[in-house]
């Protein structure tokens, strides 16, 4: 059982092998140019099913692809209801590119052969942003590699009044910006115990003292004694974003949306209000650790002021208590569709999620987020499972000691990185690049070494067919879950002359609710309208519009009556509108 | 014989005149604007471009942008182009009218822009402040809001949103029910009807008033809300009308929240065309040193924060005082508060904005206060700004404005209400001030952001002392000043590196800069060194407000050398020195 898990993590990763020398490097991913011209081709093959369109242009112009999938033309397919995938959100995550455009080409190729497919590509829509950062993504493909998340804005990050005026140089020419590692009496880095290769802080607590200074590889190009303290760009996409803006983080833009491509996306999501569920390939996940109960949960903190007007709420930080059991839903389904090893940990950025895409869109457009990075962190010995440990075991302590659930285990920052080590040198992977003396022009005697660019965060070409085929299934799932409205039990009776009593079930006949129990209470996913327009005469009780706030899934269902005063043989029509949810209306004739 | 006299004179000089204004060179009739009406928006451009037209020299009108329905955002250069271009100079930005309905803003702007032109060479103050400063007017900047306000029944507050349609009632229907002048006299009116039991009756003085019942008290009469009728036929009455964002809750400041946080604040920070077209302006103006946003009503200098999550410096909080309790002096019934504590939270305000994201000082103006309709600026009233009665207005509006402004309760045939009463304030008063007491209330404002513009930064370079170290090497003590109270970047500014430093550099032949350093006591020789970039010097904080600076140099050259000190908000200054 063990070596089987161990088994799925290569087999995931890294699934049909790589040869050593082929290294990270070698990859083809699809350049901006090539990307494009593949979702055209797509196109081309399948006018009917693939649409694709410019959505927006970066600061420097590139074009922000959007993909319509589904039957029929764009027009109709922006009244469906569907979902949002995102891919390279930060410049150094390409993987979500490559993976969308293999799942929308094998929908596209199995419309009409295999019939669910086909099914879900008549009534749903699937808007696809393969890549939205397009300007860090172009960074992969130069001759020298620069883990580059950034956009290419150019900002004053040593505010020192220049933009962009001191970036990395590859001075080993090996065709990689990694580090450069100096001994030095006032340094701050030790090696670790462990593996010298790694570096980390000393702590003074602890009686180290400090050996090395750690600088980027490169040149002190404007000759202020820093070093490549201000390269090219820019801002980070996936820290722009409004919710728990990280304002003045160096990379997180001027302001909140200041960059196009967020503005882009933002605007899109809200001139789709259709789409029911997003999916976000980015270095963040919550499908792997789905979100767990906060003592916050869903309570916006109210504040007190000296003013009247003390009842206004405070920003919402975490995901609402009634929403937890939909995301270990979501949980659940990826693990098994993704066959995820009970003890995986995913790759993610090095940040809170502050400003995040995937965040935003849950608390900011209120629709479910889904954000993954497809990509898992090596896992050298598999340790005990920890599958049911999320939500459910925690409802369980919480019912019975009523006790918080313990943190994540805060981990040792070079726990991961150790692990990535290993990896490299098991496979004799070229993942890391060896210290090595060099002559630097400035610093004179430094080192050069570490972690090759990508190797970590960009899964290897050979890794991408096996995700791509589990994302197909994945995607249909998610598809094929989303709600679904229905008119039941629709009654009439007669009460006396000309006096009738109409009643009907609404249903969610879909496993997703209609809203989150957050995107209700945010009034960004409409509620449920029931209208009823009866021919003839008036009501006695009930509304001419009812608001059904949300329902759950599975059939989840609530009633609706009216009482009516119509002559006999006139008719009623009612109807029950969603925004996401698809429109059912129902004709009668009142006998 | 003297009365002829006069009257050949007066030909005489309109004769003159009309040649001057036809023949001569392109010499053209100046306008002059009197402040005796609200104007719309298409009066507003016409005068706008009437004063561009009248001072070609100074003035030069652009649009920012387009708004939701595709009216200009205009914006007025005021710049003197033999002093340098705006964008060399401190600019004070000046905009009015955000809020749709809060009209008298955009007549501030005109006059200030007319008081400018009109005492530039006659007021030393004037003519200073014109040939140092720049200023950016934009006398609405929701023009949609000014247009919809002015052309369509509506109430003093219908509305502060631009016209942008909005789902308020979220039933997939945008803006299908708004209000209806039903009696067709172009006002909203309020409904009331008599019933057997309601919640109000009638006040024994004076039967227009309405006033709540007592406990234990029977009422006779109901409110049913502002004219109108169930257009869309959903059971409710004026439950979404044109627009529904708040255009003030839309900016990027550090507050921002969305809609179900911040009512209005509409779906991202700057999703609103007007907005997105000012900022845009803004980002391309980093000259831009000083803020001010008119609103009305209420008698306030307001400045944030506009939520108690944000803390601003203290450093940069004592020049707020400083200006804001000035303002008090030059704007009797106005006072200085802060947004959140004082009035209410309001998350993603503009001048929260401005200054929290952009580092300007800002002030937003609450123009006109009802207390002025008669002196209730009591100190029991000090601290409610919204101090006057009902009773007190009607009075003011029967003895003063003759009636003008309250339309007596009339009998209505309501299609869903039956017999009702119509009846209320029209839509131009209370928060809008009698066009009498229009030019005093532009003044007045005028003159305290006119006070806001004069604090900006004011540099220069009073001196460089030099000192001979050996052969061609010498010591540069360079002293950088500050005249105005506003430092050249503020304490906000500098602690989140919002903009970029001033920059101090100095360029000779074959100099050559060997450190660099700030003086921290002259007298007792300490000098901190500068470990980065020495020349440029990038000073960080900026110079504070009336203060002096000192820097030192160590260079290696001789023969003439210039300095340049460059602050972004602050201008730029130049010295030429010689070593020897």
């Amino acid at each position: 059982m063990k070596s089987n898990r161990l088994f799925f993590v290569f087999f995931l990763l890294f699934a049909l092998g790589i040869s050593a020398r082929a290294g990270i490097n070698k990859v083809h991913y699809h350049t901006n140019g090539q990307l494009q011209a593949a979702f055209q081709r797509l196109h081309n093959r399948f006018p009917q099913l693939v649409h694709v369109k410019v959505l927006a242009r970066t600061r420097s112009g590139l074009p922000i692809l959007v993909v319509r999938l589904g039957k029929g033309s764009v027009k109709k397919l922006n009244t469906r209801p569907g979902i949002l995938v995102v891919g390279s959100v930060e410049g150094n995550h390409l993987v979500g590119s490559e993976v969308a455009l293999g799942v929308v080409s094998r929908l596209a190729e199995a419309y009409g052969h295999v019939d669910s497919v086909t099914v879900l590509l008549n009534t749903r829509t699937v808007y696809v942003i393969p890549r939205l950062n397009p300007e860090g993504a172009a960074y992969f493909f130069r001759r020298v590699k620069w883990e580059h998340p950034w956009n290419n804005t150019p900002t004053d990050d040593d505010h020192d009044g220049l933009t962009d005026e001191d970036g990395p140089e590859d001075l080993n020419g090996d065709g990689f910006i990694t580090q450069m590692r100096i001994k030095a009496p006032d340094g701050d880095y030790v090696a670790d115990a462990q593996n010298p290769e790694l570096l980390r802080k000393a702590d003074p607590s602890k009686g180290e003292v400090g050996v090395y200074k750690v600088y980027m590889e490169g040149e002190d190009t404007d000759g202020d004694d820093q070093y490549n303290e201000d390269g090219t760009g820019g801002v980070n996409i996936d820290w722009n974003f409004p919710q728990e803006y990280p304002a003045f983080r160096v990379g997180a833009g001027q302001y909140m949306e200041s960059e196009p491509e967020s503005r882009a996306i933002s605007k899109f999501l809200f001139d789709h209000r259709t789409i029911a569920l997003a999916l976000t390939y980015c270095l963040h996940d919550n499908v792997i650790h789905p979100p767990k109960p906060n003592r916050q949960s869903g309570a916006g903190a109210s504040f007190k002021t000296k003013s009247r007007w003390s009842h206004f709420s405070g920003p919402v930080k975490s995901v609402n208590r009634d929403d937890l059991p939909f995301f270990q839903e979501i949980s659940t389904l990826y693990r098994k569709t993704m066959a995820i090893p009970a003890n995986a940990e995913p790759v993610v950025a090095d940040d809170s999620g502050k400003g995040s895409l995937y965040k935003w869109i849950y608390f900011q457009a209120g629709i479910p987020s889904v954000a993954t990075s497809l990509m898992l962190v090596p896992e050298a010995t598999p340790q005990k499972s920890t599958n049911d440990s999320t939500w459910t075991h925690h409802l369980k302590m919480r019912s019975g000691k009523r006790k918080m659930p313990p943190a994540r285990q805060k981990q040792d920052k070079l726990a991961t990185d150790r692990k990535w080590l290993a990896y490299f040198k098991s496979r004799g992977e070229n993942g890391f690049v060896p210290w090595k003396p060099f002559r630097h022009p400035q610093l004179e005697s430094v080192e050069i070494g570490g972690f090759v660019p990508f190797a970590r965060t960009t899964a290897s070409e050979t890794a991408i067919p096996d995700l791509i085929q589990k994302q197909v299934s994945f995607w249909t799932a998610l598809l094929s879950r989303l709600p679904r409205v229905a008119m039941q039990n629709l009654r009439v009776q007669k009460k006396g002359d000309r006096v009738y009593a109409i009643s009907l079930i609404v249903r969610n006949q879909g496993d997703f609710p209609t809203a989150t129990a957050h995107g209700a209470k945010t009034r960004l996913v409409r509620p449920i309208l029931i209208k009823i327009f009866p021919e003839k005469g008036t009501l006695l009780e009930g509304n001419k519009i009812v608001f059904i706030p949300r329902l759950l899934g599975k059939g989840g269902a609530q009633k609706v009556e009216w009482l009516l005063t119509a002559p006999k043989g006139s008719s009623v029509i009612i109807q029950v509108l969603t925004q996401n949810a698809g429109t059912v209306e129902q004709k009668i004739v009142l006998k | 014989m003297f009365d002829s006299f006069q009257s050949v004179k007066r030909i005489l000089f309109l004769f003159v005149f009309v040649l001057m204004a036809s023949g001569f060179a392109g010499a053209q009739k100046r306008v002059h604007l009197e402040f005796d009406h609200y104007a719309d928006y298409p009066e507003l451009t016409q005068e706008l471009k009437e004063l561009a037209a009248s001072y070609p020299q100074f003035l030069s009108l652009h649009s920012i942008g387009k708004s939701y329905q595709g009216r200009d955002i205009w914006e007025m250069t005021v710049n003197n182009p033999k002093t340098g271009s705006d964008l060399s100079k401190p600019a004070m930005y000046i905009e009015a009218n955000v809020h749709g309905n809060e009209v008298q803003g955009g007549e501030v702007c005109l006059y200030t822009i007319q008081f400018l032109m009109e005492n530039y060479g006659k007021n030393k103050k004037i003519t200073e402040l014109v040939d140092q400063r720049a200023f950016y007017i934009l006398p609405t900047v929701n023009p949609d809001g000014r247009a919809w306000w002015f052309e369509h029944p509506n109430t003093m507050h219908s509305s502060r949103s631009i016209q942008r349609p909005w789902d308020d009632d979220n039933d997939g229907l945008l803006d299908e029910d708004g209000y209806d002048d039903l009696d067709g006299d172009g006002e909203i009116l309020m409904i009331r009807k008599k019933v057997p039991y309601g919640n109000f009756k009638q006040d024994p003085e004076d039967p227009r008033i309405m006033v709540r019942v007592k406990p234990g008290e029977k009422g006779d009469y109901i409110f049913l809300g502002y004219e109108g009728i169930d257009n869309d036929g959903d059971g409710r009455i004026n439950e979404d009308p044109p627009g529904g964002y708040d255009p003030n809750r839309n900016w990027p400041s550090l507050d921002w929240q969305p809609n179900y946080v911040q009512r209005g604040a509409g779906e991202f920070p700057l999703s609103n065309p007007e907005s997105y077209a000012v900022t845009q302006f803004l980002l391309a103006h980093p000259n831009i040193a000083g803020v001010q946003s008119y609103h009305n009503s209420g008698g306030m200098i307001l400045r944030g924060p506009g939520s108690k999550d944000v803390h601003y410096p203290g450093r940069d909080i004592r020049v707020y005082n400083y200006i804001g309790k000035t303002g008090e002096k030059i704007l009797p019934f106005y006072r200085y508060m802060v947004i959140f504590s004082d009035l209410y939270p309001a998350r993603g305000g503009f001048v929260t904005f401005t200054y929290e994201t952009l580092g300007i000082f800002s002030f937003t103006n609450e123009l006109w206060s009802s207390k002025q309709y008669y002196d209730k600026t009591s100190p029991k009233n000090r601290r409610n700004w919204y101090a006057t009665t009902n009773k007190d207005r009607l009075a003011y509006d029967d003895l003063v404005d003759f009636g003008a402004n309250f339309v007596p309760w009339k009998p209505f045939k309501h299609p869903t209400f039956g017999d009702v009463e119509l009846g209320g304030w029209r839509k131009m008063t209370n928060r809008i001030n009698p066009p009498y007491m229009l030019p005093e209330l532009c003044h007045r404002n005028m003159a305290f952001t006119l006070f806001h513009a004069e604090q900006m930064p004011k540099i220069s370079i009073p001196s460089v002392k030099i000192k001979k170290l050996g052969k061609n090497t010498y010591r540069l003590r360079v002293a950088v000043a500050n005249d105005g109270t506003i430092p050249t970047i503020s304490e906000q500014a500098a602690k989140y590196h919002i903009f970029r430093p001033d920059l101090l550099s100095i360029s000779g032949n074959k100099l050559k800069v060997i450190s660099a350093g700030v003086v921290v006591n002259p007298w007792l020789n300490r000098v901190q060194p500068i470990q980065t970039r020495v020349n440029p010097i990038a000073v960080e904080k900026g110079i504070p407000g009336l203060s002096e600076s000192l820097f030192q140099w160590v260079v290696v050259g001789k023969g003439r050398a210039t300095l340049v000190f460059d602050a972004l908000k602050g201008g730029k200054v130049t010295k030429e020195i010689v070593l020897k």
